[in-house]
């Protein structure tokens, strides 16, 4: 039991480590290139970091998943240079969504796919979330005349606002979904990968 | 937590840190000069010529590309900041009390969140290191990458990596409890099955050899065969008072459970003098019941000792509670002295 604890508390350390350093290396890059979907592509490697080590936990109890996101965000927060503590709330938030997403289905296909999806989509949907929470009910009054007023500058039906933001969608969940069924198959073969030599 | 020997010292941390997050840069090159002569005489043992050179390109190579004076401001101040964290953060780490920082977070975040944060930190630049070098030589080996799998096995070679880096600080983590010896004893058997008695032997054994000895005893007094009151003696200054009684002659009553009713002075007797334990004592708790388990009784007490361990810590636990008591509680690393039913070793005078 006690070396079953051990393990997990490796495994969780190490997992959100390596997380923690995609992070602050590839979120550094990506954000600087400003290549689009950056927010979606971070979010997907991470969860697939994390959900490969949620695979091999020795003890899956509890939220684990939590752990990895607590100590990459840490590893964030303490990149050079920057302090920003909205990127610890958002690390930590796609890793509730992820834990979110196998404590309900479960540590199989279902729970993976779903906790991908979730938290890939995220990144769409926090902006529209937080400030909201910040500004209150009267931000959806300046969105939809932010709407009006591109659609009427660009020509676009606001029909095809609304088919724009669906196409996102389907492509978060779809990256998500993908990253959550990569991880299943690649952790796989690495359960016996323990105590090999690399 | 930190080994500051006087206040200045951790406000001049805490002002080096205001100044640097500022928009100034006069003020940010100010906090870097002064975080630099925390370390001075260090350099070459913190390895720090590699860091200044990175940090000089990454910072100036933005003004390199793009000469205004907006970006300059930026570069340096990133720069400042940048020596500035990177020389607190050492001063920081080797004035630290990593024990009491490491019990500070078990309370905040929980005692596994706490080890697997302290070892990621601890991680993090050999991870780093070990995985810019393999990408390094990934793309030196694959200047025109044929296929997408020579990306894969990239991935599958970083989480090889990691699984092999958590396996060993794994095995490091056993192999350090299991060489660090249990320092905590639970002593059970079943009711009457002489467990205060083998404490209270233990306790007197050593008192004669001269250690310090502390914590409590519950005698008490047996009536046909059944348990009639409770009484609990400090073993460092010799006095008891009785903690509980089946007889109603308990005046101040606190709780009430199983039949005995517990003394609100007998209780405050036994929880002071395991207050009064110090870390270097070999301290006695007995017992450890089903009312510590509601979180009563002498249960603060034991956390209190459980959160900073004496030399050695005795508890006398009924065998039917012992299982319940080391989960509520959360004891790991423990030895089970098991007194047999019918073994019984005289009481002491």
């Amino acid at each position: 039991m006690k070396k079953k604890y051990y393990y997990t508390v490796a495994y969780i350390a190490a997992f959100g480590t390596l997380w923690g350093l995609s992070e602050s290396t590839l979120g550094t890059l990506l954000h600087a290139l400003g290549i689009p979907m950056k927010g979606a592509l971070l979010t997907a490697i991470g969860a697939f970091i994390v959900l490969c080590g949620a695979r091999l936990l020795p003890d899956q109890r509890g939220i684990p998943l939590i752990g990895m996101g607590f100590i990459a965000g840490s590893i964030k927060i303490l990149s050079l240079g920057y302090l920003r503590v909205n990127i610890l709330t958002s690390i930590l938030i796609e890793s509730l969504l992820l834990q979110a997403g196998v404590s309900l289905f479960g540590y199989n296909r279902i729970g993976f796919l779903v906790g991908g999806m979730m938290a890939c989509l995220w990144p769409l949907i926090q902006r529209v979330l937080i400030y909201g929470i910040l500004f209150g009910h009267g931000i959806q009054a300046i969105y939809l005349e932010m709407l009006r007023t591109g659609s009427a500058r660009l020509g676009i039906p606001l029909t095809g606002f609304a088919t724009l933001l669906t196409l996102l969608f389907i492509a978060h969940a779809s990256l998500g979904a993908l990253v959550g069924f990569l991880a299943w198959r690649l952790s796989r073969r690495f359960g016996h990968a323990r105590h090999d030599p690399v | 937590m930190i080994r500051f020997k006087s206040f200045s010292k951790w406000s001049f941390v805490c002002l080096l840190a205001g100044l640097s997050l500022g928009p100034w840069v006069g003020l940010a090159g100010i906090a870097a000069l002064s975080a630099i002569l925390l370390n001075v005489g260090r350099f070459r043992e913190n390895r720090s010529a590699k860091f200044y050179l990175s940090v000089s390109i990454i910072s100036f190579l933005p003004y390199a590309l793009i000469r205004r004076a907006d970006i300059l401001h930026l570069s340096l101040l990133l720069f400042f900041r940048s020596l500035t964290f990177y020389n607190t953060l050492l001063y920081l780490g080797e004035n630290m009390d990593f024990a009491r920082f490491h019990r500070y977070l078990s309370r905040g975040i929980g005692r596994q969140f706490s080890l697997s944060l302290s070892m990621a930190l601890n991680l993090l630049p050999w991870m780093r290191r070990n995985t810019l070098e393999s990408h390094a030589l990934f793309v030196l080996r694959q200047r025109r990458p044929k296929r997408f799998l020579g990306y894969v096995s990239f991935i599958k070679t970083i989480l090889r990596q990691t699984i092999h880096t958590a396996d060993q600080m794994a095995e490091n983590l056993i192999m350090d409890g299991q060489s660090r010896g249990p320092a905590l004893f639970i002593i059970t058997g079943e009711r009457q099955s002489g467990k205060t008695t083998l404490a209270a032997n233990r306790a007197a054994e050593f008192l004669s050899r001269g250690w310090a000895v502390s914590g409590i005893l519950a005698p008490g007094t047996i009536e046909n065969g059944r348990r009639m009151t409770i009484r609990v003696r400090n073993i460092r200054s010799g006095e008891d008072r009785l903690l509980a009684s089946r007889n109603g002659d308990v005046a101040d009553v606190c709780d009430d459970y199983g039949g005995f009713r517990f003394s609100k002075t007998g209780l405050d007797f036994s929880l002071q003098a395991l207050r009064e334990t110090t870390p270097d004592d070999i301290v006695f708790v007995d017992e450890i019941g089903p009312l510590e388990l509601q979180g009563k009784g002498h249960a603060p007490a034991l956390r209190a000792l459980l959160g900073r361990p004496p030399a050695a810590l005795y508890l006398v636990v009924r065998l039917s509670l012992v299982e319940s008591v080391v989960k509520y509680f959360r004891i790991e690393n423990h030895t089970l002295i098991h007194i047999p039913e019918l073994s019984k070793e005289s009481s002491p005078s």
